[in-house]
């Protein structure tokens, strides 16, 4: 064990070094025996003798006749409530929600805890404050953490101890979405209007254990899942408590393996668990620069990279526009061999810039000279990704005189965050070079 | 994965086979309170016995039961204390020999007797959750539902106490 080792490392060492012993349990167990036996001596003997004295009194005799009377009228009273009881209603749970101020919940998928949100609602009922972890590993570190609040967002990248600060709608607006897709309260409402357009078949199961919860099922007709809209059918568990009417838990369920659809067959995805309604968090929970510590990078990305990429004014361009423009311009400077400009709309971290200086200069030494755009492709975003796009483009380039055309897959064009009309963009310069 | 307070139950109720489990479980949190107090590997033992045998017979009187751990905990220290104060006064003249590595069964090196005198030195919630995962080698859920907590609960307390260690053993450092 050495001091640079990561903490985590350094406890599972501590924790085998202490060792066990197997015959602790063996051991403990038979000396507790030898304790029992004098218990059970002394417990048989005040038992028996309470019970002689018992049934001997009179007046003991009285109490337990009036005793069991009462628990007979008892019975047949909670018996008569439960007949009388109204069958459970969407609407109880909206009731029970209406109220709360605080909801925790996980989500745990092959039963490995995966991300946890906590939210807080303001006096309204509107989302006060946020915070969720994402890919939280097996000690409970989350890969990244967001706490948003009255617009701002801290994006914080525990691996790389980067904390970035920024302000977007459009990000805020995902976040929140995740938020009201699994606050019950709002997912409830959903559901409810989904179901009067006949988008999703809601079934409820109420068990007449009451110690067991009520299971709402919800199917989701093709492409109405809350998330993204380019959804199989699914289906979802919402488990409720029968006394408080609370959500307890939602089970996402998806078809077939993989999403291999196959009618009736349906694979779990994973268990939204409620951890905790109205237990009040703590306030260092959103503060991730005191959780970060005095080594972190913080970023505003609201005054870094100005400058960079392609800023666009006109606001009715769609992302598919201006990701060809971006495309455009930048092979345009490749052909201009600009390769300042190349740059600059070039997606690089600062410290990246170096490398792609080096890329350019190899392109310019193997005297391959781009010469034309012949074709730039539509653009699409990568499965469930919003913040970047691929372009498939065609150039024409020169390799020592002869024109060749190269096709070019794996162009991106990346909008900023913070910045929802900025836009930069990277090559694979290996596809023009061999 | 039954709960602390569960257990505790069954054994209230007559079940013996329930104190087995919570023996098993709380084993190596026990071991490395006694361990931290007593250095010594034959004391050890008959403290972490003598703690679970008090453990058991005073089961009846914890108040609340989710936090068997941390009571059990003081119980465990209690009884290393206890036996510390029985051992003749020359075996604390006794130098431990310096060793690179880890070694098994209780005897540690001295970065890692460092690193369990900080671990005893962490609120009593996140020892119990470090003690738990870490050397009782339960995953996090699986220690939520032991502690009768929230899983998030549990990864906060996880992470803080990670913090509060490297703070303390920074601090030991200077």
């Amino acid at each position: 064990m050495t001091a640079k080792e990561p903490i985590e490392s350094r406890l599972e060492k501590l924790g085998r070094a202490i060792g066990s012993n197997e015959s602790l349990v063996a051991n403990v167990m038979s000396r507790i025996d030898s304790i029992k036996v004098d218990q059970q001596k002394f417990a048989e003997f005040k038992s028996s003798s309470l019970l002689r004295n018992f049934i001997m009194n009179r007046f003991t005799k009285f109490a337990a006749a009036a005793v069991f009377v009462v628990g007979v009228v008892f019975g047949l009273k909670v018996l008569m409530n439960d007949l009388a009881r109204p069958a459970y209603a969407l609407e109880q749970t909206l009731e029970a929600c209406k109220n709360k101020q605080q909801v925790h919940f996980t989500f745990s998928k092959d039963d490995k805890l995966n991300k946890a949100a906590w939210v807080e609602y303001d006096t309204d009922g509107n989302i006060a404050r946020v915070r969720v972890d994402m890919g939280i590993d097996s000690n409970g570190e989350p890969c990244q953490a967001i706490v948003w609040q009255g617009g701002h967002t801290k994006a914080l990248d525990v691996p790389q101890k980067n904390l970035r600060l920024f302000d977007d709608e459009d990000y805020t607006a995902r976040i929140l979405h995740f938020v009201h897709r699994y606050d019950p309260r709002q997912a409830v409402e959903y559901i409810q209007k989904m179901e009067q357009k006949g988008d999703v078949k809601i079934g409820i199961e109420q068990p007449p254990d009451r110690s067991k919860p009520i299971a709402v099922t919800v199917n989701y007709e093709p492409n109405t899942f809350l998330i993204d809209s380019n959804y199989p059918p699914m289906r979802e568990i919402m488990l409720v408590d029968q006394e408080t009417k609370l959500v307890t838990a939602v089970e996402v369920w998806g078809p077939g393996k993989d999403f291999g659809h196959k009618e009736n067959e349906w694979t779990l995805l994973g268990i939204y668990r409620y951890e905790g309604y109205d237990e009040p968090f703590e306030e260092e929970l959103f503060d991730l620069e005191k959780e970060i510590g005095e080594d972190a990078n913080i970023i505003d990305l609201k005054t870094v990279g100005a400058g960079r990429g392609l800023e666009f004014t006109e606001l009715n361009l769609t992302d598919e526009q201006k990701a060809v423009a971006t495309v455009r311009a930048l092979f345009e400077a490749l052909i201009a061999k600009d390769y300042n400009e190349a740059v600059r709309l070039w997606s690089a971290t600062d410290e990246d810039i170096p490398k792609v200086r080096e890329k350019l200069k190899q392109l310019e030494e193997a005297n391959i000279n781009v010469v034309e755009i012949v074709s730039i492709g539509e653009p699409r975003f990568p499965m469930r990704e919003w913040m970047r796009m691929i372009v498939p483009c065609t150039v024409a380039v020169e390799i020592n005189g002869q024109r060749v055309e190269k096709k070019v897959e794996e162009v991106f064009v990346h909008r900023w965050l913070g910045h929802p009309n900025r836009r930069t963009a990277n090559i694979n310069l290996d596809a023009l070079i061999k | 994965m039954q709960a602390d307070c569960e257990l505790i139950k069954a054994v209230l109720d007559g079940e013996k086979e329930a104190f087995a489990e919570l023996v098993s479980r709380y084993e190596r949190p026990v071991r490395a309170i006694a361990i931290n107090i007593l250095g010594d590997h034959h004391s050890v033992q008959d403290a972490v016995q003598d703690a679970f045998v008090a453990g058991y017979q005073n089961l009846c009187m914890l108040r609340n039961r989710d936090s068997f751990g941390p009571w059990l905990m003081k119980i465990a220290q209690r009884c290393a204390l206890d036996w510390a104060n029985r051992r003749p006064k020359e075996d604390t003249l006794e130098t431990t020999p310096a060793a690179a590595t880890e070694k098994p069964n209780g005897q540690l090196d001295e970065e890692s007797e460092g690193l369990l005198s900080a671990v005893v030195k962490l609120p009593e919630a996140e020892r119990q959750v470090v003690m738990l995962r870490y050397f009782a080698e339960h995953n996090v859920k699986e220690v939520a539902e032991i502690a009768g907590r929230n899983i998030g609960t549990v990864t906060k307390q996880l992470s803080r106490a990670h913090k509060r260690l490297r703070r303390i053993l920074k601090e030991s450092e200077i």
